[in-house]
């Protein structure tokens, strides 16, 4: 027997759909999280990966904590989780303050993979919106992500972080009717772009691959996904048998 | 992310809906559980391909012992491509063959896919078809299914061709198929291609339910071709069917459940469908006269509707009062109109509204679509949806409030305080997650219960909503706080705008009938002969009538509808 499995990305969508359910029943928009792994998965960011590990730690929900400053900022505190519960709401509430008032900055802390929000930042197109976020990953160095309102997929980079951000932990998810606007008023972030980009076209290939030939994973890791999914299974008895009409 | 039928979007306007009923009657689940097939239901639709474009269809391997066991291929030409159709024909004993979908052996199982058939490949499938739910196909494989042998008609038709007999119509009447699905599946099930690949691949099959259609279009032939190879294997001397006979066999069908979900888990998509009926209706009852040859073509098929539905057999009870009252109540329509010819067809409509029950008020709107085609067929290519649900964030809660009490009235207006109200939940069960219903206040499980009750869910967030001290507040602000609405948020929020949606029942009621939900979808894929074997699982019939493989190329005029017993 293979040590992989191929399935279509559909197959991996239900999946992840009742491996969310099986999570958080219906507290949760599971169709949108699932959407969030599989966006990162077909574009080659390990969403899958990201989900497994995580999956423990999603089942334990802490409400997030919302605030504003005078400047109309926002700053979220992740109590300590995932951020993939939690980027459908953030997005949420950064495209509605960016349709508000032209540009919204949210400032996210003590969260976990954070590399989540390039899918809910992908989004921002659909509502018209270009964005960025950038995240840390060493001391003195991050990623940025950069959504085109005209763009189907965002662009990567990794960068070296502008001297007044290093030891900066916190995600920052900007978004705005131009892109230039944020680009005027974080020019560092985008001066400091240093090699490994991974530009749109190459994200969408991916995509187009597992579109043809199936997605491919081990079986421990399909396995593993289907025992969550099992979860919203009911057992079956003779009386629910005479449910589906026997 | 898209689904079936994903190809271009229509106009969704409450505006062109037709004039003599409201939303809210249309998508009434009690009016949908009386749909019947019409012009542009998915199987119509193929044949229409089929004969049109002049596909190609030959049995390239016919490979079966003289039981009828083995192996058979059929290669599909689109013009553009080329298909495999591989069967795979098996021994099964009486007491394993079942319709429920945790059966694990069958008759027949077979797959529809592109690319080469290189003996490898073959070895894979042969491996794995037969297998079905437990097995694995490749990703060029577009639809996996199944079918048995009709206990009644199979053997009986056998021996008549091998005595040289043609069999008699009155006996096959009663099932009207030799062979019945269990399942068809599509969409990247098992490992098999995914409808967006299939967009964008396979582009001649990119309409709903095509090459599941498609699949059934073959096994029906595969069907009578089998009876034809077996019964000259017990004597060589049998004569074949005739063309008439094999015209009048469809594929049967079993449904049950596992179909009814789709419809509540794509309202886009159901809008869409539904809509573009209606519109048809509309253009329909806008015309200001009534041609007489167009009368002409009412009566006519008025009278074969009325011979059709006087042909089923069914032991069940409702069905059968159904068919009765719609045969009567047509009858009556048809007298009515010979001492009062109307001016337009609006009043036929309106006439039918008020004097008949909705059974027949669906046939008569049936007979109007099969009269005036050339409106209906027009609207052909407006059947996609794409299938995203945006949240509007910046929407305030006052105006989500507003929004419900306008669109989703229905749901606010049931009654969900009796104990019966919310008595059924839907699941799924470990037994090939077949979905099932249990009693919420008898059976264990409703924890893990299907999101499917979309009034009620509904109902539960506008009174959350009313409890917000802060009407203004945005959507995003709320749904931070409360996340577990928001997918029903988003869905409110887009079916707003897709009047046609949303079912209106409570399908948590004890008493909900899932059959209706089952009619509703079948009608679209343009099944007939309903024979309900309870409230929840019907068997049914496809394609009976229609042109056979051979007739492609020959002259089409589109109107196997009303399938009735052929003058042999």
């Amino acid at each position: 027997m293979s040590d992989t499995i191929t399935i279509s990305l559909n197959e991996f969508r239900a999946l992840m759909r009742k491996a969310f359910e099986g999570i958080y029943a219906h507290g949760h928009d599971f169709n949108a999280l699932s959407d969030h792994v599989m966006w990162l998965e077909y574009h080659g960011l390990n969403g899958l990966d990201l989900f497994l590990k995580s999956c423990a730690g999603l089942e334990d929900w802490q409400n997030p904590v919302l605030s504003q400053n005078e400047s109309g900022d926002l700053t979220i505190d992740g109590q300590g989780q995932c951020i993939l519960a939690l980027t459908d709401i953030i997005c949420d509430v950064a495209v509605d303050q960016a349709l508000k008032t032209q540009m919204s900055i949210v400032h996210i802390s003590n969260i976990l993979n954070p590399e989540v929000i390039v899918s809910g930042l992908s989004r921002c197109r659909v509502y018209g919106l270009s964005g960025t976020a950038w995240w840390p990953g060493g001391e003195d160095w991050g990623h940025i992500a950069v959504q085109e309102s005209d763009s189907q997929t965002p662009y990567l980079c990794r960068i070296s972080l502008p001297d007044r951000f290093v030891g900066y932990d916190k995600t920052t998810l900007i978004l705005a009717k131009d892109l230039s606007d944020i680009e005027k008023r974080f020019p560092e972030w985008f001066a400091f772009r240093e090699g490994h980009t991974v530009p749109a076209n190459e994200i969408n290939k991916t995509y187009l691959n597992h579109l043809d030939n199936g997605f491919v994973l081990s079986q421990a890791k399909y396995k593993l996904l289907n025992k969550l999914a099992d979860r919203i299974l009911v057992e079956a008895t003779e009386e629910s048998r005479r449910g589906a009409g026997a | 992310m898209q689904s079936q039928g994903a190809v271009s979007s229509v106009p969704q306007a409450s505006a062109s809906m037709a004039p003599h009923r409201s939303i809210d009657e249309v998508m009434k689940l009690e009016r949908l559980g009386t749909l019947y097939p019409y012009p542009l239901s998915f199987m119509r639709c193929l044949v229409r391909r089929l004969m049109t474009e002049n596909w190609s269809i030959h049995r390239i391997k016919f490979d079966l012992d003289e039981n009828g066991f083995g192996e058979a291929v059929y290669e599909i030409n689109s013009g553009e491509r080329i298909f495999n159709f591989v069967v795979f024909s098996h021994y099964l004993s009486p007491e394993e063959r079942s319709d429920r979908v945790i059966a694990e052996k069958w008759d027949m199982t077979a797959t529809l896919c592109a690319g080469d058939l290189t003996e490898a490949r073959l070895n894979r499938l042969r491996a794995n078809v037969p297998l079905q739910e437990a097995g694995r196909v490749d990703p060029e494989c577009i639809v996996l299914t199944r079918a048995n042998k009709s206990g009644r008609n199979f053997n009986y038709v056998v021996d008549c061709l091998a005595n040289g007999n043609q069999p008699d119509l009155s006996v096959i009447a009663k099932v009207g198929y030799l062979f019945r699905t269990t399942a068809v599946y599509g969409s990247g099930k098992f490992g098999m291609a995914d409808w967006e690949k299939v967009c964008l691949r396979y582009p001649e099959l990119a309409r709903p339910f095509m090459a599941e259609m498609l699949a059934c279009f073959l096994i029906r032939d595969f069907s009578v071709e089998l009876t034809d190879w077996v019964a000259a294997q017990k004597n060589p001397k049998a004569i074949r069917l005739s063309d008439e006979i094999k015209r009048y066999f469809g594929i049967g069908n079993a449904t049950g459940l596992g179909m009814a979900p789709y419809l509540i888990n794509h309202p886009k998509l159901i809008s869409n469908w539904i809509h573009v009926r209606e519109l048809a209706l509309d253009r329909i009852c806008r015309l200001p006269t009534i041609e007489p040859g167009a009368l002409q073509a009412f009566y006519e098929i008025a009278h074969k509707a009325i011979q059709h539905l006087d042909e089923i057999e069914t032991d069940n009870i409702d069905q059968n009062a159904l068919n009765e009252t719609a045969r009567r109540e047509t009858s009556s329509v048809l007298e009515h109109l010979k001492h009062n010819p109307p001016g337009n067809w609006s009043e036929i409509i309106l006439y039918a509204a008020t004097q008949c029950e909705c059974e027949t008020q669906e046939l008569i709107n049936a007979i109007l679509l099969e009269v005036h085609k050339d409106l209906v067929l027009a609207l052909e290519e407006e059947f996609g949806s794409d299938e995203t649900y945006v949240l509007q964030p910046n929407m305030t809660l006052q105006t989500l409030i507003k929004l419900i009490e306008e669109k989703y009235d229905w749901a606010l207006a049931e009654d969900y305080s009796g104990e019966h109200c919310l008595d059924t939940f839907w699941y799924r069960s470990e037994e090939k997650m077949e979905p099932r219903l249990g009693r919420r206040s008898k059976e264990p499980g409703s924890e893990k219960e299907m999101f499917l009750g979309i009034g009620w869910k509904v109902k539960c967030l506008y009174d959350k909503l009313a409890d917000q001290e802060d009407p203004s507040l945005s959507v995003a602000r709320f749904l931070f706080a409360h996340p577990k609405f928001r997918y029903i948020t988003r869905r409110v929020q887009t079916m707003a705008q897709s009047p046609c949606g949303e079912i209106r029942a409570n399908l948590l009621d004890a008493d909900v009938l899932p059959i209706q939900l089952l009619r509703c979808k079948l009608s679209f894929f343009g099944v007939g002969k309903f024979d309900p074997k309870s409230r929840l699982w019907v068997r049914n019939t496809m394609f009976q009538g229609a042109p056979l493989i051979s007739d492609i190329g020959s002259e089409f005029r589109d109107d196997w509808f009303f399938p009735i017993k052929p003058q042999v």
